[in-house]
């Protein structure tokens, strides 16, 4: 395997970032939490991060994107649709986070349609890896069947030893990435050294039992246990807006007949207006029926739809929920209060 | 706090075992350190769950809102002014709630916490002896509880329940540490500086409506964010549509606000919106005298007026 | 009670950078004709005086 020596890797940033936008985990001035932001030199990138606040589906699926813009000159009406083409790398990037946009692939793109925002910006994007040697105690990769090294999603990936990284270039925009870089051969013992670090996290990162739980929830949506669990819930947006699979947007309009745009914004199931109809009537109408679909969507509908969970194990919604509604006591009492099908 | 805790849960038995409430509302042990989540008790014999501590920081009045049947809350004093507020809005009926009021010394600030942190997980925390100690791999620090409680804390004129059925707990005495500092510091600042510092906060902003929604008195069932007809503000992220949204938030909330902090605390991305909330409040106590919560008796400050209402704004 | 809530909103409008010309009040009866045309004509120079808004707010109120 291949080795980059730290400062060689500082100074691989630094040429890149010359002939494409680069962006690295970033800590956000006056914050304790870090952001994706475009660095120009490599000793602005923290690689040294637990994990960014907002994943990666930021650079791919923006908080609010423009689908397009019109004005109007004499009589035509004329469109601007703003581009995707930008060659961009991110660096830092964590599995859980690149394992998401593999699902978020499914979504955006199928046989009926091809979303062109999200695709032209993951074709224009190649994606450095950074694996994760000291999982929190909130994140849960493994058990989701991700894991700290997983390779989904990358197109390189680094694992941390002494002085540097190992490096394992993944596909051929990672190979082309790093053909300027200063590699060496790693050696035996760092080699070892990393697949012991691997095993480990691995291990560790695999905190969430969740064996029998799509069973249940194919029979579970009339249950009883749905009143009480998420009764806490306030309806906020933290949880969905912070996961690297949700997806759910919406979309406004501002202006008139001269001039005006649309505008794709996120959205969240939770938001106590989300289902509301033109009638007036919402068939969601409260906290139970709403982080019922939230689960449903995530452990059941998706796997049955797309084949895998909705869910990276990543921990953030766990980290930031206002009211600590914690998605893994949420499975446990589904597994020991439902019965399987 | 181990002593209060123990009291809570007596009573909070007693009321459920006598079928005084069919509910208790109160905090459990949360799941990552420094956590406590609203526990919602039915059965007497689950009431060893509850518990008190510096972390019970969310505000439980409002899942009171509107709610039928009896249920008993354990407020501190920001939590006992809210529910004046909204009893005063005949959203809660007073004889609907029994109040379990508790003396607060103050709620840790996590946010504080983290940039002590410094990006270190926290593996365990605990209070001993007026500090707070952190633990984590490699690490043990400690630090005194009065320098991570949250800011709205530390200057606290309330902390005791303004309303209850009974106390549980010493009072506390109110702090007198000076409220309005940084909104003094902004009001001295020149247009573009003013520009800039809000700038910087609304950028941070994504638009998740934590702290609208952890907000017990914003309850409106269509908050004006999501009026499209008109579209009062934009719903993107544009940090001028973003800076209306929280301007807007806070001039509803003004003569109601109780400064409870939930906004501050729920927001994951550190957005100083609760800036505005103190500069409201701060007008209102100035110009009429009005604090919000403290009496249900009290007429809220913008649903009235007085024949000599200052007009200063008056263009002439 | 108008009166009280123009109060919190100037206040409020001064302080997220909305410079105190700009947001403007006047109790002008029907009748008082030549105060009206005088006050609006304060006014307008006042904001003109101060130009466009600049910064985070520059936007706000447009239709696009």
């Amino acid at each position: 395997m291949k080795k980059i020596k730290g400062e060689d890797l500082t100074a691989l940033i630094d040429r890149l970032a010359s002939t494409r936008t680069v962006y690295a985990p970033v800590l956000e001035p006056g914050e304790a939490y870090y952001a994706y932001r475009p660095v120009t030199a490599g000793r602005e990138a923290a690689l040294d991060f637990g994990n960014t606040r907002v994943s990666v589906k930021q650079l791919f699926l923006p908080r609010s994107e423009r689908l397009f813009s019109y004005r109007t000159e004499g009589e035509n009406k004329v469109f601007d649709v703003p581009s995707t083409t930008e060659r961009r790398v991110v660096f830092g990037v964590r599995p859980c986070d690149a394992r998401s946009l593999t699902m978020l692939d499914g979504v955006f793109q199928n046989d009926r349609y091809a979303d062109p925002y999200y695709l032209g910006r993951r074709k224009n994007t190649v994606l450095v890896g950074l694996g994760c040697a000291a999982p929190s105690a909130t994140c849960f990769c493994t058990s989701l069947g991700g894991g700290p090294f997983d390779t989904a999603g990358l197109d390189v990936l680094l694992t941390p030893v002494p002085g540097g990284y190992l490096v394992e270039t993944l596909t051929d925009a990672g190979k082309a990435l790093m053909e300027d870089a200063s590699l060496t051969d790693a050696t035996a013992e760092e080699e070892a050294q990393a697949a012991g670090t691997k095993a480990e996290a691995t291990r560790q990162a695999d905190t969430l039992p969740l064996d029998g739980l799509k069973e249940r929830l194919d029979v579970a949506f009339d249950h009883p246990v749905w009143a009480q669990i998420p009764e806490k819930c306030l309806g906020c947006g933290v949880c969905t807006f912070l996961c690297p699979t949700c997806h759910c947007f919406d979309v406004c309009d501002a202006g008139n007949s001269e001039a005006g745009s649309r505008e794709r914004i996120w959205d969240s199931c939770l938001f106590p207006l989300y289902t509301l109809h033109a009638s007036g009537h919402n068939p969601r109408p409260t906290a139970k029926e709403r982080y019922r679909q939230r689960v449903m969507h995530k452990f059941k509908y998706f796997v049955d739809r797309l084949g895998c969970t909705a869910c990276v194990g990543c921990g953030r919604c766990v980290v930031n929920c206002p009211v600590n509604l914690d998605i893994r006591e949420v499975t446990k009492t589904i597994r020991d209060q439902i019965t399987g099908g | 706090m181990t002593e209060v805790a123990e009291k809570i849960r007596a009573k909070a038995a007693e009321l459920l075992a006598g079928g005084t409430v069919e509910l208790v509302l109160g905090y459990e042990k949360g799941t990552v350190p420094l956590r406590t989540t609203p526990c919602f008790v039915r059965d007497a014999a689950d009431v060893g769950r509850l518990v008190w501590n510096g972390s019970c920081e969310n505000n439980l009045a409002q899942f009171l809102i509107k709610r039928p049947g009896r249920a008993a809350v354990v407020a501190k004093g920001c939590d006992s002014r809210a529910l004046v507020a909204l009893m005063r809005e005949n959203q809660i009926q007073r004889d609907q709630v029994f109040i379990i009021g508790v003396p607060c010394t103050g709620m840790i600030d996590r946010r504080k916490v983290e940039k002590i942190l410094a990006g270190r997980e926290l593996v365990e925390a605990a209070e001993e002896g007026g500090r707070l100690v952190l633990k984590g791999h490699g690490f043990t620090e400690s630090v005194p509880l009065a320098e991570v409680v949250h800011e709205t804390c530390a200057t606290c004129r309330h902390p005791n329940p303004v309303v209850y059925d009974v106390l549980i707990g010493e009072e506390v005495p109110p702090k007198d540490a000076p409220r309005y500092t940084l909104v003094e510091r902004l009001e001295a600042m020149t247009v573009a500086e003013r520009d800039a510092f809000w700038a910087r906060e609304m950028q941070k902003c994504i638009r998740c409506y934590a702290c609208r929604q952890a907000c017990p008195m914003c309850y409106c069932s269509e908050c004006f964010v999501d009026c499209t007809r008109p579209a009062w503000i934009g719903k993107t992220d544009d940090p001028g549509d973003t800076l209306l949204f929280h301007a807007g938030r806070a001039y509803h909330l003004a003569g109601r606000c109780v400064e409870c902090g939930a906004c501050d605390r729920a927001c994951p991305m550190g957005v100083n919106q609760f800036l505005l909330l103190r500069k409201i409040n701060k007008d209102v106590e100035d110009m009429y005298g009005y604090s919000a919560g403290l009496r249900v008796e009290d007429t809220p400050a913008l649903a009235t007026f007085n024949p000599d209402d200052p007009q200063a704004f008056l263009t002439e | 009670m108008a009166r009280r809530k123009f109060g919190v909103v100037k206040n409020l409008m001064s302080f997220i950078g909305v410079e105190e010309p700009r947001v403007d009040f006047a109790w002008i009866s029907a009748s008082e004709g030549t105060r009206f045309a005088d006050t609006i004509r304060k006014v307008t120079d006042d904001v003109k005086a101060l130009g466009p808004k600049k910064g985070l707010l520059a936007k706000a109120g447009e239709a696009s």
